[in-house]
Parts: structure tokens; sequence; C-alpha cells
């Protein structure tokens, strides 16, 4: 298979989106894969997994990033390696639609502090929600914003600071995330 | 539909600081459009961004908030939005989300419990304490936490937390070698800048006292320790007199660009000359606990140890702070393991 990193993507409080908001999940992972799939690494298994509203409670209100830690400390996909991304409906931080280290650490029990996985809002439209999605798991895999490193992106990229619905990816990006543990070559 | 509005909700992890200074008064009359367009795709973030721009109680904000609440059949998670955004009203959100409190749709009434227990004062404990839902589940659960810390922030008991028996705490074996060191130092000025623009609302009313304040490196997460400055002055004695919400621990954002509460720092006496203290998450999980016996207290110090209580995704430190009123210190080993030592709960593979 080609050079890939495997992702379970977590749907918190599943069971009270709306089948329009399941389906701007669905396209959504697709806009990210397709982002991903220009220079790799691709996109390999994306596994489907939800917690149902009851048992994320308040998890599911995410007000910043320390809602989004108290998440990701909480739950894990324990029977696999792939890379954790939780899906939120809403993200309430007026500055914030996603939120992911840069760069992530592999390894579900590691105790490393700040935030362990990608989580990642419904917010805006599905082009804005593709972006952000396929954003984060780029800070995730080691991509920092254009404005921090220039030589690394181009026009309309996807890792702009103010990324939007932006799709654009770079070689020299993909060579970056390559590097990260999370990727299998 | 402004430029500079454009730009911000376009951006995914952080604000343009120079954006927010420039924004205008066609700006605000931008946003505040958004918040108030039920079918607008972005009214929550413009509902959040209005909190930013014209907080005020007579505000765009208040306008908007107002307005949604009101709205026949609002999505809900636009009015917890509403709710939790209103917070930055400080005690005139109090009303509004004592009202939401009330709804049968549970994120209503999470956010609202939160914004309470972030804002409200011991004026409003009773009614609160009359209109709660029992514990048990997601938002009695909130609900008794929210009481809980209310009467902390006013000094008043009778909604004591239950400390976490010995069969709960958790800690590092002796000879436990995947470990790392927990450091501290002073907070820099950027700390200071980042932490000044934090609405009381949203450091639960907490003053910090700026001496004293402690920054904290555990692994990867940068935190800052901040004491209310009136409790401080009187350290550890205050904790001997009644109940307190005696600070907060605020985290770094993974870009560096906002601080958000991340644990409430919550002590109470013992009954014997010692006092209680529980870090808990926002959401009431506890998260470390330490106890003072009357025999770590002398001469205006108390120095007890502080141990991570048992959760899904638990990591035991090691650290025996010491208070006094010139601040707190992290003594001890300062010690994390690098590893979890319970499991974190399994999401549900989709059918």
């Amino acid at each position: 298979m080609a050079v890939h990193f495997d992702i379970n993507l977590i749907v918190v409080s599943e069971d009270i989106f709306t089948p329009a908001e399941l389906k701007q999940v669905s396209d959504s992972v697709d806009i990210m894969k397709t982002i991903f799939a220009t220079h790799g690494p691709v996109i390999g298994t994306v596994n489907r997994f939800k917690i149902d509203h009851r048992a994320a409670g308040v998890n599911a209100i995410i007000f910043n990033s320390a809602d989004a830690m108290a998440l990701a400390d909480r739950f894990a996909v324990r029977s696999n390696d792939a890379l954790d991304v939780f899906v939120v409906k809403r993200m309430f931080d007026p500055k914030a639609v996603g939120y992911s280290p840069t760069p992530g650490a592999c390894g579900k029990n590691k105790a490393k502090g700040r935030l362990r996985a990608p989580v990642v809002s419904l917010n805006g439209s599905t082009a804005d929600s593709g972006n952000t999605f396929a954003h984060e798991v780029g800070h995730f895999l080691g991509l920092p914003h254009c404005e921090k490193d220039e030589s690394l992106c181009g026009p309309a990229n996807f890792m702009r600071a103010q990324s939007g619905t932006n799709t654009g990816v770079t070689p020299d990006q993909a060579v970056k995330m390559i590097r990260h543990c999370q990727v299998t070559l | 539909m402004t430029d500079r509005i454009d730009q911000l909700l376009a951006s995914k992890d952080g604000a343009d600081p120079s954006l927010l200074a420039a924004l205008d008064a066609d700006d605000l009359a931008d946003v505040l459009g958004r918040s108030l367009a039920a079918d607008d795709e972005n009214r929550v973030r413009a509902l959040g961004l209005l909190s930013l721009i014209d907080p005020s109680p007579l505000g765009a904000l208040a306008q908007a908030v107002g307005q949604v609440l009101a709205e026949p059949a609002p999505d809900p998670f636009t009015v917890a939005a509403a709710l939790g955004r209103a917070a930055v009203m400080g005690r005139d959100a109090v009303p509004l989300a004592q009202a939401a409190a009330l709804s049968d749709e549970p994120v209503i009434a999470l956010a609202a419990w939160r914004t309470l227990q972030q804002v409200a004062l011991s004026d409003s404990l009773g009614a609160l304490a009359q209109m709660a839902p029992p514990a048990g589940d997601p938002v009695g659960d909130q609900a008794a936490f929210a009481l809980s810390v209310i009467a902390y922030r006013a000094g008043l008991s009778g909604f004591e937390l239950t400390p976490p028996d010995d069969s709960r705490i958790v800690a590092i074996p002796a000879d436990e070698d995947k470990v790392f060191f927990i450091n501290t130092s002073p907070p820099t000025e950027e700390d200071l800048a980042l932490l000044s623009r934090m609405p009381a609302g949203e450091l639960y009313m907490v003053r910090p006292a700026q001496e004293g304040m402690l920054a904290i490196e555990c692994g990867e997460e940068r935190m800052l320790l901040c004491i209310d400055s009136d409790i401080q002055m009187d350290m550890p004695d205050t904790f001997l007199q009644g109940p307190s919400l005696a600070g907060v621990v605020t985290t770094l954002a993974p870009l560096g660009t906002d601080y958000s509460v991340r644990y409430l720092v919550l002590t109470w006496p013992d009954g014997t000359g010692g006092f209680h203290v529980l870090l808990c998450q926002p959401d009431g999980v506890q998260v470390y606990y330490g106890h003072a016996h009357s025999d770590e207290i002398a001469e205006g110090t108390a120095a007890f140890g502080l141990f991570a209580v048992d959760r899904p995704g638990a990591c035991p430190v090691s650290l025996t702070p010491s208070v006094t009123a010139s601040g707190v210190t992290l003594g001890g080993d300062c010690l994390s393991m690098t590893e979890i030592v319970t499991d974190r709960l399994e999401p549900e593979p989709t059918d």
C-alpha cells in the first residue's frame, strides 16, 4: 500500500447528529482524503466509531482547548494504533473550530500532557469543515501554519492560519508529514 | 459581510490579535447580523466573536443571547453556545442561565449549569439548590458540582465535595523508572498578557494574584496555577476557616494562543485542624487530591502530598505542594509517569 496513515473517526454524541450533519461528516472526510491524496501520505482505512450523547455528557460541549483535552483524555480507541480524530457538532470557542498538537505523539497510553488527539467540529459549511478536518490532522502530522514557515506552502494552502475552504497542499508538506511516526511507509 | 469578519471565520485554531484589535462598527454590525440569523451556518462562531467584541451587559452579545433564548425552536447547540459565551457578561448572565437550566434539552441545561458555575454568587445559591435536578445523570451531576463551586466561591458550608477514598488514589510505584520531571517557574510576560485577556467569567471569577503565580511544565503541557489574591494573603489559615475556590489552573492552547481553565482548585477544612485540596475539571471530574493534616501545617506553611485520582486516563504524579501567603511552590519528587495507568474509555464501533 502507498505511504499512508489510518484514522479512527470518533463521532461524539453521534445519536443527536441530524442526517444532514452525518452527511457533512462523511463529506468532510472525503475532502480530507482528497487533500492528503494529492501528494501523500494518503489516508488508508477510516474506522468509524461513536460515543453516545449520554456517555459523552458534558464532554460533547467544547468551550475551549481544555475541554478538548478532557475529551481526548477520557476516550481512546485501544483496539488499533490508528490516529484518533474526535468530531463534535459545534465548538463554542470564538477563535477555534478545531484543535490539535503540532506534532502529535504516537502511542495511545502516553501521558505527555497537552492534547492527545485532534478534535474537530462541523462549524461552517462542508467545505469549511473538510478543511478543518485536514488542517488539524496536518498539525498532528507536524505541519505548522504557513505563516510560521512559508517555504512549505503555496497559494490557497490548507495549512494557512485562515485556511477557510482551502485544499492546496505541497510536496514539501508531504515530505514533512511522511516523517511522522503515525505514517506507515 | 466585512473582510475582517470573513477572515476571522476562516481561521481554524486561533484568531489574529491584530485583526481583532482592528474591528470597527461595520464589523460589529456584520457579526451581530450573523448572530441573529437563525440560518447562518456560522452563527455559533459569530456569537463567540460577539463575546470578544461587545460583551457588555447591554451590548450586542446580550442582544443576541436574548434573541437566541427567545426563539421558539432553536438549535440546542446554538442555545448552549449562547449560554456559554454569556459567561463573559459576569453576573448579568445569571438570570439567563438560571432560566435555561430548567431546559429538558440536556445540552442546554449542561451549558446553563456550567455558566452558573462560572459566575453565580451566593445570592443565587438557595434558588439554584431548589431547582437542581438530582445527581445521577450528566445534567444532575453538573448541577451538583456547580452548586458546590458556587458555595466554595462564597465560602459557604453545606455543599462540600466527597474526597476520594484511598482506593481511588493512584501513586507512582517505588521502582518505576518511566517518569519525567514536572518543572515550575515564574510566569512570563506573555503568560501574563494572555491571562489578562481572559474575562472574569472565564476565570470563574478568580482574581489571580500575580505575585506567587506559578507556571508549570508537565511534559508538553504548560499550565498556570492562579490563586485568588484575596485567598492567597491568608494562606494556609484561610483553608481552615471554610470552603474556598482557591484558584484555577489554566492550560495553554496547542498553538499557544490562549489559556483556558483546566482545573478548579477547591479546598475545605477536614474538621480536625487540617484541610482537603481537590483539583477538578470544569465537568466535575476529580483529577488530583491532597490532604493537609493538622501536623503538616505550622508557622504559616502547609505542605502535603498531592496525588492523582483514579479515572479513565489517570496518570500518577509525585508532588508535595507547599502553601504560604506568598503563594504555592511544588516540592517533593516533582515527577509524572510517562504512561497512564487506567485505560481510557473505548468508543463503540459504528455499525
